[in-house]
C-alpha cells in the first residue's frame, strides 16, 4: 500500500545542474529551483545537501544518473496485472541475458485494452541505481528512484496534455541513456529509447508509430531543456525546462506510471540511516533516564540506611567504646603483670653476705650502691638507680679468710667478686680488707 | 564543522543528541556519586549492625577484662603517699628491733614504666644490731609493693654505743597505680587542747 505524503520532491540531474521541484497532493507545483553543481565548493554532495535543505522534510524521488537503461513497452493478451508483469519481467530478463551486469528489473501496468494489456518494463544496472542513491544518503529523504520516461509522462498528465481525445500525443525527454520517446492517447502505449543525438531517428520513430497504429500524432511535446524544432515545450504552472521533469518525478506518489528502482537492500539501508540517529538519541535518552533512576535508587537506599544507622548508632557507639576500654584494660593488665614480674627483692643480699662471712672475720661496712650509670634517653621519668655493686669492708685475723669470704660471696650471690685490698692494721693487730661484687641483671 | 551542513531535522537530532549525551554524562556521574555514597553508608550500617549485635558480648568481655585488671593490679591499688606507709615502717622497725632514725620521702615519679605506674622513694635510716637491721630490710620490703633500690650498712663505733651496732641506710621505692585506685587514710584523731605541750610518755598513734 503506497503512502501518499502531502508533498513530494523530485530531483533530476542533467549535466551539472540539479533541477528540483516540490509537488503537492493536488498536483500543484509548490516550488521549483535549480542548483548549479559547478558553483558548489563541495560538488555534487554539497549541491544535494543544499537541495535537501531547501526541500525540507519532504520525501524525494530522483532519477538514476547513468547509462545502460533498457525500456520496453510490451503489449500482450489480456491477463491479470500480475501475470502481465511477470511476462514483461521475463521479456526484459531475456533481453538482458547476454549482459554480465546485475540489473534492477521493474515493470508497471500501463493500461488495459479490450483484448490486450500494455506493460512498461525497465531494466537499470544496479550499480547505476546505487551510485545515484549513494550521494543522497543523509542529505535528502529518499523515497524512490524512477525513470525520466515515467516522470515525463506524469508531467504531461499534470499539464493536461494527456489524455488527448483528438489523437495520440508524443512526449519526448532527454535522459542520461538517450532520448526517450513516449507516445499514447489516454495511457502510454509506445516507448522507444533513442541515442542522445537522435537526428532523423526521432522523426522516423514517430512515423513508425503512426504507421503501426494508423494514427497521426497530434501534439509533439518536449520535456526538459533544449527544445528541438517541430516540438513544443511542455510547461507547468511554476516549472519549466528541466524542472518539469523534476516535477514529474515529484508526482511519483500521485500519478501512474511509476517505477521504484530501489531494491529492498537499498530501502533497508536508507531506513536504517534515517532510524539510526533517532535510535541513538533514544538510547541516550533512555540511558539518561536509567542512570537518573539508578541515582535516585541509590539515594533512597542511602537515606534508608542512614535512618537505620541512626537507630543503631547508640548501641554501636557503646559497643565500640566498650571494645576500646577492653583493649585499654588488657594493655594496662599487661603493663602491671610485666612490672610485677620484673620486681627484684634485694633484702636477701645482706643476709647472703652474713652467711658468707667466716668465723674469724667481722664486717664494718656493707654498701649496695649503683654501678656505672648508663645514659638512657630521657623518654620516661627515671627511678632512683638500683644498687648493682656490693662493697664489703671488714677485718680479719687471716688473709685466707678474706679469700674464703670472696669465694663464699661468689657462690651465695652468684656473681663476680673481687678482693680490692687486704691491709694489716698495726694499731688494731688485724687485717682490714675491701671486697667488691658486681651483681647480675636486676641487682641479684 | 563548517562543511557539516545539516537540515532542520539533522540539526534537531544533533542538538538532541548533544543534550541527551550531556544529560547522560551528568546522570552517570550523579549515579556514580550516589552509588559511592550508598556504598559508604551501607558499609557504615553493616558496621553499626555488627557493633549493635555484639553489644552484649562487648559488655561481657569488658567485665572480664576489668576483673582481670583489678586482680592483677590489686597490690598496686593503695596510695603509697598516705600515712599507712610510715605506720608500716615503724611496725617493721619494732618487729625487727631497730630504731628508726630518719625517714625521708622523696618526690614521686609518675609514668616511669611504659608511661604508667607511680613510684615514691623512701630513704629510711635505722640503728640496731646487724641481724635486726637485716630483718628490718626484709620486713620493709614487704610493705605494699616495695623494692629495695640501694642499701648501706655500717658499724657504729661511737663511744656510748653498744658494740656490734650498725647504722643501716636504705632506699625503698613503693609503687602504685597512677593515679592510685584507692586512698587509704587514717581517721582524723581526737584533738588535744594543747598540742604544744610536750608529752611525758609515748601514746598510740592517733590516740
Amino acid at each position: 500500500m503506497l503512502r501518499k505524503p502531502g508533498r513530494c520532491g523530485g530531483i533530476w540531474r542533467w549535466g551539472d545542474v540539479l533541477f528540483c521541484a516540490v509537488v503537492t497532493r493536488d498536483l500543484k507545483v509548490r516550488e521549483s529551483f535549480r542548483i548549479d553543481v559547478r558553483r558548489r565548493p563541495g560538488g555534487l554532495e554539497d549541491a544535494l545537501a543544499e537541495a535537501g535543505r531547501k526541500l525540507g522534510r519532504v520525501p524525494v524521488v530522483l532519477s538514476p544518473w547513468g547509462e545502460g537503461v533498457a525500456l520496453r513497452c510490451v503489449r500482450g493478451p489480456k491477463v491479470s496485472a500480475q501475470e502481465a508483469g511477470t511476462a514483461a519481467t521475463w521479456e526484459m530478463e531475456a533481453l538482458l541475458s547476454g549482459r554480465n551486469v546485475r540489473h534492477v528489473v521493474r515493470h508497471a501496468v500501463l493500461g488495459f485494452g479490450p483484448e490486450h494489456v500494455d506493460v512498461l518494463a525497465a531494466a537499470v544496472p544496479e550499480d547505476v541505481v546505487r551510485a545515484s542513491v549513494q550521494p543522497c544518503r543523509g542529505r535528502v529523504r529518499l523515497q524512490a528512484v524512477d525513470l525520466e520516461a515515467c516522470a515525463a509522462w506524469r508531467a504531461a498528465r499534470m499539464a493536461g496534455a494527456v489524455p488527448e481525445e483528438r489523437g495520440p500525443v508524443a512526449v519526448v525527454c532527454p535522459s542520461a541513456s538517450g532520448v526517450v520517446v513516449l507516445v499514447g492517447r489516454g495511457s502510454l502505449e509506445f516507448v522507444r529509447l533513442l541515442p542522445s543525438e537522435p537526428g532523423r531517428e526521432l522523426g522516423r520513430t514517430l512515423s513508425y508509430y503512426e504507421t503501426q497504429q494508423r494514427a497521426e500524432v497530434v501534439y509533439r511535446y518536449w520535456v526538459g531543456p533544449g527544445v528541438p524544432d517541430g516540438f513544443q515545450p511542455l510547461e507547468l504552472d511554476g516549472a519549466s525546462g528541466g524542472e518539469v521533469i523534476a516535477a514529474g518525478l515529484a508526482a511519483w506518489p500521485y500519478l501512474e506510471p511509476r517505477l521504484n528502482l530501489l531494491t529492498a537492500e537499498m530501502r533497508e539501508d536508507a531506513r536504517a540511516r534515517v532510524l539510526l540517529p533517532w535510535l541513538l538519541v533514544g538510547v541516550l535518552a533512555a540511558g539518561a533516564v536509567g542512570l537518573g533512576e539508578a541515582a535516585l535508587y541509590y539515594r533512597r537506599e542511602a537515606s534508608r540506611a542512614l535512618a537505620q544507622a541512626a537507630v543503631l548508632a547508640d548501641a554501636a557507639a557503646r559497643s565500640e567504646q566498650l571494645s576500646r576500654r577492653t583493649s585499654e584494660l588488657a594493655a594496662w593488665e599487661a603493663v602491671v603483670r610485666d612490672f610485677m614480674g620484673g620486681l627484684h627483692q634485694r633484702s636477701g643480699i645482706v643476709d647472703a653476705v652474713r652467711r658468707s662471712v667466716p668465723r674469724d672475720v667481722w664486717l664494718e661496712k656493707v654498701d649496695l650502691v649503683p654501678g656505672e650509670l648508663r645514659e638512657k634517653p630521657a623518654q620516661e621519668p627515671q627511678l632512683p638507680p638500683e644498687g648493682r655493686v656490693l662493697v664489703v669492708e671488714g677485718r680479719s685475723f687471716s688473709i685466707a679468710s678474706v679469700g674464703v669470704l670472696r669465694d663464699a660471696l661468689r657462690q651465695t650471690l652468684g656473681c663476680s667478686a673481687a678482693v680490692k685490698h687486704v691491709v694489716f692494721d698495726e694499731k688494731a693487730g688485724c687485717y682490714s680488707f675491701r671486697l667488691e661484687a658486681v651483681l647480675g641483671g636486676g641487682g641479684r | 564543522m563548517r562543511r557539516l551542513k545539516l537540515d532542520r531535522r539533522g540539526r534537531l537530532l544533533f542538538a538532541l543528541g548533544v543534550v541527551f549525551f550531556a544529560v547522560c554524562v551528568l546522570a552517570a556521574r550523579w549515579a556514580a556519586h550516589e552509588a559511592g555514597s550508598a556504598k559508604h553508608v551501607m558499609a557504615k550500617l553493616d558496621a553499626q549492625r555488627a557493633g549493635a549485635s555484639s553489644l552484649a558480648a562487648s559488655e561481657r568481655k569488658y567485665r572480664e577484662a576489668l576483673d582481670r585488671f583489678r586482680a592483677a593490679s590489686l597490690p598496686l591499688e593503695k596510695d603509697v603517699e598516705c600515712g599507712w606507709v610510715l605506720a608500716d615502717i615503724e611496725r617493721a622497725a619494732r618487729a625487727a628491733g631497730v630504731r628508726v632514725t630518719a625517714v625521708r620521702p622523696e618526690p614521686r615519679v609518675e609514668g616511669f614504666f611504659r608511661g604508667h605506674l607511680r613510684a615514691v622513694p623512701y630513704r629510711v635510716e635505722v640503728v640496731g644490731s646487724g641481724p635486726a637491721a637485716e630483718a628490718f630490710l626484709a620486713l620493709a620490703e614487704g610493705i605494699g609493693v616495695a623494692e629495695l633500690r640501694s642499701v648501706s650498712v655500717a658499724a657504729v663505733e661511737d663511744p656510748g654505743v653498744p658494740p656490734a651496732t650498725v647504722r643501716c641506710s636504705a632506699l625503698f621505692v613503693l609503687y602504685s597505680l597512677n593515679p592510685p585506685a584507692r586512698e587509704e587514710v587514717f581517721p582524723v584523731p581526737e584533738a588535744r587542747p594543747d598540742v604544744w605541750s610536750p608529752l611525758r610518755e609515748e601514746v598510740a598513734p592517733g590516740g
